[in-house]
């Protein structure tokens, strides 16, 4: 059976990531629902909410108001929290069952617009995709919406760069996008819009600024290509895990602000490796998890281990232009396991979650790195700092663990 | 006070939540669960359950988009027989549970499980149903799940004299008098559906003569348990005001004993001493510090309210999404003795705005604590064990210790791992 799930929980979901791009905007938001969809994003995806005044609720919707199609309650409930709440915007999330009956939420959100003269949205997220997808409807509407044209050519000598696609669901609390901030503004880069973790509507008016995106997560690279094709900006896609990648993340910005031609970071780099490993001892890692970061840790990986082997086994839908062409799509828990105990891998790194898939007797070592999206707050216990030097600091720990042996 | 209960967009704190029907269907001895839903519907669910050690029985079939508009009940089976293929050892109970889109597709349950008893014959197999959508109907999912769990009781060869508790999660604290009077009533047990570990054991509660239905969730169940049955109940809601407690011991032996005068139980009176005697201690230590009574934390709030302010404790504010029929009595005489109390509905737009913080307090409950920023809170969730003056006893300790030192809301918040 493609598609039961006998051991890892479903991950975060499209509804999920279209809320978590609206939690930094003065908004009244409706995930349009019974309580549980909004239950799942309050409590197990956005870590941001506990002693926040985010404006996103639940619509209360009940079976009664499915079967009649009654919008004008909903309407209702969000003029009145719009009185109250004086927010900037109106925003609606689809689930399950307004994708079901067939809601029309840009339609709802159009009469909103034109009852109270807030910029007003509707996504038609469904609970049946990832939450990359639900944050790229979300953060395409809003730009398109906001996002000025800039006022003159590129300037190249400002160093302006926006960080794209800082999710909580591929980073956790946040730590990782305030390391990547500070090595960007130690770099002399001036940090636009960081989308979505920390960012005024104004950052995101003027975000077409930036000489150069850096795109962060699938979702940043989704949004980098919008943004490329929209306002004709550059980008480069890539994390910089570990000393040497932070210097070629870094040397790759300067280029691509320079040259104007993006560029992903996800080939071999021709570095030399700092340990030499013999032959017939190569290092060969599973690495799970959202795309780009992933591909992050196999490029410092491979400047440390000479000849090492790492493939990418993506949970999240695999991105062409990101992945090599090793790299695997795993849509199923069926798939991670078989992934997981191939031959062709000695160590796993992955959600500590997925761990328990590994077989009886299994001979591989695991290094959990837990991944909001996967294993929520229950995995902050083994979350990292991978950014710069801090990656070597966190696989020199030894949190390698060997496996049931 | 204003009784005013308004309808708003539902803010959902911290705070919010409770067991979801994942814990509470697992109180169902050899149960396992297989979820038809789409994925984003089991998040919570599953986590909660990892949380809390279940996930091991817990299992998940995706439904895609194709699926739902098809009709998703021919994947069910195979799915069944997959769940069951991984597991070491056989269960007796399979749910098998729909979400809320299910309430609007049309899925034939019958006939899937007739198939499934076909292919199963030595497990029962039941519809569970985690559809929110179906809150502020007469079967919402807290009262479904107890309907279903009370189902896998079977017609029993002979009566004995023992006594249920229905609704209640938790099992009565032992340190309860609830104990003693049941036995002074006859019951050689006083029985709870977490005491038992195989279905067999379980089915003793098909024997007791008597339910007590001690939270309102297990009400249809009761009512559906005397249909097929044959057990009669009682509703007892939990309090703890010693005047009702005493009213409701009586209401329970004229219940139990119909044949026999009232004769006071004589540990009840020394027990109501008791429990005055620490309402009192209770009283002086916790002095006039604002309170703020919690809908989460006990199932009348507007009656703990009221016994609170008649014993001299300062009751600014009741938390509470809306006010259950048994508790109306207690709301009305708040709004006519102290509308200088406060009502506030914790779901409503407007307490994102956090404008009514009042720090320097105690509350009773987590979530009236999140959204007034409560210094000190008293850890209770639901009525948790407590019940008749044993229950008011350990109340006014939680309260007693609650005050003695800040707590760590967001550590004890995540301890719950509550599910909405």
């Amino acid at each position: 059976m493609a598609r039961l799930s006998l051991w890892i929980p479903p991950f975060s979901p499209d509804y999920s990531g279209a809320a978590a791009v609206l939690f930094d905007l003065k908004t009244v938001t409706a995930m349009h629902d019974g309580s549980g969809c909004t239950g799942n994003y309050t409590s197990y995806d956005e870590p941001r909410w506990y002693g926040s005044k985010a404006g996103i609720f639940c619509s209360g919707l009940r079976r009664i108001d499915a079967i009649l199609g009654d919008d004008e309650k909903l309407m209702k409930k969000m003029t009145a929290a719009a009185a109250d709440l004086k927010p900037d915007i109106l925003a609606l999330i689809g689930s399950p069952v307004p994708m079901v009956i067939g809601a029309d939420l840009k339609g709802i959100a159009a009469e909103l617009e034109e009852r109270t003269g807030l910029p007003s949205f509707g996504f038609d997220t469904t609970g049946t995709a990832y939450y990359d997808q639900g944050a790229y409807l979300a953060g395409t509407a809003l730009m398109d919406r906001f996002t000025k044209l800039p006022k003159s050519g590129r300037q190249t000598d400002r160093h302006q760069v926006n960080i794209l696609g800082a999710l909580p669901m591929d980073f956790g609390n946040g730590e990782n996008v305030e390391a990547l901030r500070e090595i960007l503004e130690k770099n002399g880069w001036e940090i636009g819009l960081t989308f979505a973790m920390g960012y005024t509507l104004d950052e995101l008016a003027n975000a077409a600024e930036a000489d150069v995106n850096l795109a962060v997560s699938r979702f940043g690279y989704r949004m980098a290509v919008y943004m490329e094709q929209k306002f004709d900006i550059p980008f480069v896609c890539g994390f910089p895990a570990g000393e040497l990648q932070e210097k070629r993340l870094l040397a790759a910005l300067q280029k691509t602000a320079e040259m104007g031609t993006s560029t992903v970071l996800k080939d071999r780099c021709p570095g030399a490796a700092h340990e030499k490993v013999s032959e017939g001892k190569k290092e060969t890692f599973l690495i799970l998890g959202e795309e780009v970061m992933a591909n992050a840790i196999r490029n410092v990986l491979e400047e440390h281990f000479t000849g090492c082997n790492a493939v990418v086994g993506c949970l999240f839908g695999r991105e062409q232009a990101l992945a090599r062409d090793c790299d695997l799509e795993l849509k199923t828990e069926r798939q991670i396991k078989e992934a997981m105990n191939s031959d062709e891998y000695k160590t796993v790194i992955a959600d500590p979650f997925l761990e328990p898939l590994l077989e009886e007797g299994s001979k591989k070592s695991f290094m959990p790195l837990a991944q909001y999206a996967v294993s929520s707050k229950l995995g902050e216990q083994e979350a990292a700092v991978l950014a710069g030097g801090r990656f070597e600091q966190w696989f020199k720990k030894g949190k390698i663990r060997r496996m049931k042996q | 006070m204003s009784g005013c209960l308004e309808h708003t967009l539902h803010y959902s704190s911290p705070g919010h939540g409770d067991w979801g029907v994942v814990r509470v269907g697992m109180l169902a001895p050899e149960s396992v669960q297989l979820f038809v839903c789409p994925a984003a519907c089991g998040r919570h669910g599953a986590l909660g359950a990892m949380k809390q050690g279940f996930k091991n029985r817990l299992f998940y079939l995706y439904v895609t988009q194709s699926d739902i508009i098809e009709g998703y009940d021919p994947l069910i089976p195979d799915a069944v027989d997959e769940v069951l293929a991984a597991l070491s050892v056989e269960p007796r109970v399979f749910f098998v549970f729909v979400s809320c889109l299910d309430d609007l597709v049309g899925t034939d349950h019958e006939a899937l499980l007739a198939l499934l008893f076909e292919r199963h014959p030595k497990i029962q197999f039941r519809i569970g149903r985690m559809n929110p959508i179906s809150l502020g109907s007469k079967t919402p999912p807290p009262v479904s799940i107890q309907n279903n769990l009370y189902s896998l009781l079977e017609p029993a060869d002979g009566q004995d004299d023992g006594i249920n508790s229905f609704g209640n999660l938790d099992r009565i604290a032992d340190s309860s008098e609830l104990y003693a009077f049941t036995r002074a009533c006859g019951a050689k047990e006083f029985r709870h559906i977490s005491q038992y570990q195989t279905l067999a054991a379980y089915q003793d509660m098909a024997k007791s003569r008597a339910n007590l239905v001690l939270l309102p969730s297990g009400l249809q169940a009761a009512r559906q348990v005397r249909e097929r049955l044959g057990i009669p109940f009682l509703f007892v809601p939990i309090t703890y005001d010693p005047e009702e407690i005493a009213a409701d011991y009586r209401r329970m032996w004229e219940f139990l004993m119909p044949e026999e005068e009232w004769n006071g139980f004589p540990g009840l009176l020394e027990a109501r001493k008791e429990a005055e005697e620490e309402i009192q201690r209770a009283r002086e230590r916790i002095g006039s510090l604002p309170i703020i009574v919690d809908a989460s934390a006990v199932t009348q709030p507007f009656g703990l309210a009221k016994m609170l302010i008649s014993y001299g404790f300062h009751v600014v504010r009741v938390e509470a999404q809306e006010c259950a029929s048994f508790d109306k009595e207690h709301l009305e005489w708040l709004l006519k003795e102290h509308p200088e109390v406060e009502l506030s509905q914790p779901e409503h737009h407007r307490a994102v705005l956090f404008d009514r913080r009042i720090e320097e307090s105690l509350a009773i409950g987590v979530e009236g604590a999140y959204l007034s920023g409560s210094r000190y809170v008293a850890d209770l969730f639901n009525d948790e064990g407590m019940f008749g003056y044993d229950g008011v006893k350990r109340l006014m300790r939680l309260l007693t210790e609650a005050v003695k030192a800040p707590t760590d809301l967001k550590a004890l918040i995540n301890d719950y791992g509550l599910v909405i």
